[in-house]
């Protein structure tokens, strides 16, 4: 019943005046993928949505789906769906005629049209509120009528505008879970846009960063999280975010160190790949919080800190740790027995660090 | 809505369309027409205007603006207009706007929504049932004739509009912004007359835009409160056409200087009179 | 001790400073003259009669008024331009609005709408007047090109109780249709976007798009602005005086127009009183709607 949906956008670029939205951007989706496009306000992850939908046109570049070039196509022929922030809720109708909306708009027979809605709504959760007036319904349930309203099309692709934006946290967690299992039991290629890196890596199978108009990196979410092609990437994923400390590359008798001015990294293994990659020695050192080892006095090779504060996160601990000049974030997976103002001792795993250019913001491990 | 036109690249002839401008010509043409025909027609001579067909082009004269506004004292009246407008301007918002700022903040305090529906159906009312007492009343102090008596007349008529449509721009602002105000040691009034009022200098302008143009049009009451002298150029108006015959040259002239300043003004201002006039519409 | 009494005084009584001029206003003008013309009606005022002046003569005022064909008459005519008035402005300003919000751009609206707003700009009076001008029997320009086409051959269009009325009609309709065009597009140009984006990729008709968005999203609008031109319709006063001093005859007066004679050129104010609270009742009646209509989006 639904053939292939894949997504392919080559070289697209949207200008609005003298802003440049999009800038020269590339992605392909495959079939059945569910990718997130991630990225801060105004990074043109909505308008390459709505390039997608149909709503807005490229300025140069090409969409093609399943090979056919959609560019021209007006997002009623396009067999795409989109769900909308705000629900768009039809005012002039109940739940029910919502739903039906778009079967209306194609005439479908009024007895398919009842089967179809029925099915969906039921499959939703929703199939006791069609009778309801819209303005009756809650956050979730109007929600899930959107949704309802875009599956009963039976699209090829399915666009997600925010979802979960306008939810408080328990909504989210519950919708979150939702979408994934529809995504997935319907087999459907789906896009949704975030600026919430942890929804984009909770939902989706592939994240696309975006920032100023371009896709950053595009890679399944395991490798865009622990291997971050660039500063914005690696800053933007992770809750804390990874941390980010400006460094010297330094020769220090044989050995190549980093030299962030609160302690010094050997880096001499990795000699070969530095010199490869940069000529720079403002370089920017990275580790995820939750990558640093937390040992004891003992360790003489330790790094010490002082803990500024302590944040309680469900049943992890993350140190707001001073060293020296540098502050940076230490998650522990289980909640330990330090006081504010202890001396912590630290390790840095080598198979965890990072180091950015500083300039070009690129990553070189 | 541009997605629409972009979709619609059909190559049929979009007979809708063109009725819609077809009929957006024809309804612009017919409200300009009459004023336009007013603005001419004050131009001519009498013998122009008694011409049959009616002349589109013609000899032009002063003449009726000289015969009405020096001859016949138009000059005056005019002043009396100007006079009356901007002192009732002038006090409905005096009196009005602190009344809207104390509806929109101080809603638990007083019987807040029957009092101020209450005020709002004193616009509802006809003239009447305000004017023959005010008439009195007026009489009797000795103020009939004198303009004092219509300006309260259209403080009256406006002081509910006023405060309707200045509660609604006072409730835009946030109460949080009054408090912080009062936190940082500023009396209620204080606050009011240095941080609010300035805040909603649009829609003080909106208002008074509102209350002016009313004023200078308004007849009814001018009608009954004023006489002789002190008339307003509306009420002078219907003076020029007496049983002899009327001066439709004279009537043109003033009817012209009745309504540019008041169009000019709109023009002006439209962006605030269309925001004023769908502001307690659309909330 | 005093110094907590200060400040609750003045908390107390600084709201009341903001209203008490208003109250003032409202007092000396709103109540002082409701109850005064009660108390006329009540009376028997007319200063035609003064030797009965002011004695007390029940609801005598009010028979009057209910057995007075020319009351009667005042409301037929009232009524019958309300009808046919409000209808066509309605559809009309609809329309105009539509057209000005789907079929032109931006820039050309902006300066469409000053033409536009003449009608509703100009005094009373003044519309009064000009259309008496255009009406005129001699040399009129309606006048004269409606003979050419071979209508109304008996002088002005005002002059003949059967014309009168549609004439009166067709100037309130040129004065106030743009009034409800201008807000109906202001309502328009207020609309959310994204219903009828959704609309577009549901592949939508236009009527569609109007039945389920449009329409319900400018529903409450519409009520609002009918309720308003009705109220305004029901006092009709100014234009009407001029073009035709109510005449031929008394053919065209309103309610309104005759309240005014009663009150102003009889000088019988206990019998205008009287007409005029009644009058008072119907438009209260109406607020009373409009207020239930706005405050219920609350």
């Amino acid at each position: 019943m639904k053939d292939t949906a894949n997504l392919k956008i080559e070289n697209v670029t949207r200008k609005f005046g003298k802003t440049t939205a999009l800038n020269n951007v590339t992605l392909n989706v495959e079939d059945k993928d569910f990718v997130a496009l991630l990225g801060p306000s105004g990074c043109g992850k909505t308008t390459l949505m709505r390039c997608i939908a149909g709503l807005d046109k490229p300025d140069t570049g090409s969409i093609y789906m399943d090979g056919q070039k959609i560019n021209d196509l007006p997002p009623q022929d396009r067999d795409i769906a989109l769900v909308f922030q705000f629900y768009a809720v039809y005012p002039g109708t109940n739940v029910f005629g919502n739903i039906a909306f778009p079967l209306w708009a194609r005439k479908v027979p009024k007895d398919e049209v009842k089967r179809r809605v029925t099915e969906t709504s039921e499959r939703l959760g929703i199939g006791h509120l069609l009778e309801q007036k819209m303005s009756k319904l809650n956050v979730g349930e109007k929600q899930r009528v959107g949704l309802a309203r875009a599956l009963v099309r039976q699209p090829k692709m399915f666009l997600l505008d925010e979802p979960l934006t306008n939810m408080d946290a328990r909504l989210r967690l519950i919708v979150r879970g939702e979408l994934k299992r529809i995504v997935k039991d319907t087999g459907l290629t789906a896009i949704v846009v975030s600026h919430d890196q942890l929804e984009a890596m909770t939902m989706a199978d592939k994240i696309a960063v975006m920032n100023a108009g371009r896709i950053l990196q595009y890679d399944t979410v395991d490798n865009v999280y622990h291997d971050p092609n660039c500063l914005f990437v690696a800053d933007f994923l992770g809750s804390p975010g990874m941390n980010l400390i400006p460094a010297t590359l330094t020769q220090k008798n044989e050995m190549l160190c980093l030299d962030t001015g609160a302690f010094t990294l050997d880096v001499s293994q990795h000699r070969e790949l530095i010199r490869e990659k940069t000529t720079n020695s403002e370089l920017v050192l990275g580790i995820r919080p939750e990558r640093i080892r937390i040992s004891d006095e003992k360790d003489k090779d330790a790094i010490v800190g002082k803990i500024d504060r302590a944040e309680l996160m469900g049943d992890k601990q993350n140190f707001i740790t001073q060293i020296a000049n540098v502050r940076i974030n230490v998650l522990s997976p289980t909640v330990l027995d330090y006081e504010d103002g202890d001396n912590i001792h630290l390790r840095l795993p080598m198979e965890y660090i990072h180091i950015f250019d500083k300039t070009s913001e690129m990553a070189i491990l | 809505m541009t997605t629409e036109r972009r979709s619609v690249k059909k190559r049929k002839i979009d007979l809708v369309g063109i009725a819609a401008y077809v009929f957006l010509a024809a309804f612009t043409f017919l409200s300009v027409f009459p004023w336009f025909w007013n603005l001419l027609s004050s131009f001519k001579t009498t013998t122009d205007i008694w011409a049959r067909p009616p002349l589109f082009i013609f000899d032009p004269t002063l003449n009726n603006y000289y015969s009405a506004f020096v001859t016949r004292n138009f000059a005056l009246f005019l002043k009396n207009t100007i006079v009356v407008g901007l002192a009732a301007t002038a006090l409905c918002l005096v009196i009005g706007v602190p009344a809207a700022y104390a509806f929109s903040r101080f809603k638990t305090f007083i019987g807040n929504n029957q009092l101020f529906f209450f005020i709002l159906t004193t616009r509802m009312a006809p003239g009447f049932v305000e004017i023959i007492p005010l008439y009195l009343i007026f009489k009797n102090i000795g103020l009939l004739g004198s303009p004092i008596a219509l300006v309260f007349a259209h403080v009256y008529v406006n002081l509910a509009f006023v405060i309707w449509l200045m509660k609604g721009f006072f409730d835009e602002i946030t109460v949080d912004l009054d408090e912080r105000a009062m936190i940082d040691g500023a009396s209620r009034i204080r606050a009011f007359f240095q941080l609010i009022l300035p805040l909603t200098l649009p829609g003080l302008v909106t208002t008074a835009i509102f209350v002016l143009i009313f004023s200078w049009n308004e007849f009814l009451f001018a009608l009954i409160l004023t006489g002789g002298l002190s008339r307003t150029l509306p009420v002078a108006i219907p003076g020029l056409v007496t049983p002899a015959g009327t001066y439709w040259g004279e009537v043109m002239a003033v009817a012209t200087v009745i309504t540019v300043p008041i169009l000019i003004f709109a023009t002006a201002v439209r962006k605030y009179l269309v925001r004023g006039l769908t502001f307690g519409a659309v909330k | 001790m005093s110094k907590i009494n200060w400040a609750r005084a003045k908390r107390f009584w600084t709201p009341w400073l903001f209203l008490v001029p208003t109250l003032i206003v409202i007092l000396v003008l709103d109540l002082y003259p409701f109850f005064t013309i009660w108390d006329f009606s009540l009376r028997s005022w007319s200063f035609g009669h003064p030797e009965s002046m002011g004695e007390p003569v029940g609801l005598l005022n009010y028979f009057r008024m209910m057995h007075d064909m020319t009351f009667w008459d005042s409301i037929k005519v009232t009524l019958t331009i309300f009808g046919i008035a409000l209808p066509v402005e309605f559809f009309l300003g609809f329309f105009v609005a539509l057209v000005l919000y789907h079929k032109v751009s931006d820039r050309i609206r902006k300066i469409l709408i000053i033409p536009l707003l003449i009608p509703l700009t100009t005094a009373p009076v003044v519309v009064g007047l000009v259309f008496k001008y255009i009406f005129q029997g001699d040399f009129g320009v309606f006048t004269y090109y409606a003979n050419l086409l071979g209508f109304f051959r008996e002088g002005s269009v005002l002059g003949s109780p059967n014309t009168v009325l549609p004439a009166v009609t067709i100037v309130e309709v040129w004065h106030w249709t743009f009034f409800i065009g201008l807000i109906l597009l202001a309502g328009l140009l207020a609309l959310p976007r994204e219903p009828y984006e959704a609309a577009a990729m549901d592949g939508a008709t236009s009527w569609m798009k109007f039945k389920y968005i449009t329409f319900p999203f400018l529903k409450p609008l519409m009520g609002i602005v009918v309720i308003l031109r009705a109220m305004d319709l029901m006092r009709l006063f100014d234009e009407l005086y001029i073009l035709t001093g109510g005449g031929p005859g008394t053919s065209s007066e309103s309610l309104m127009m005759y309240t005014y004679r009663t009150n102003f050129v009889w000088w019988d104010f206990g019998f205008g009183g009287a007409v005029s609270l009644f009058f008072f009742t119907i438009i209260l009646l109406m607020s009373l709607v409009f207020f239930d209509a706005t405050s219920r989006k609350d």
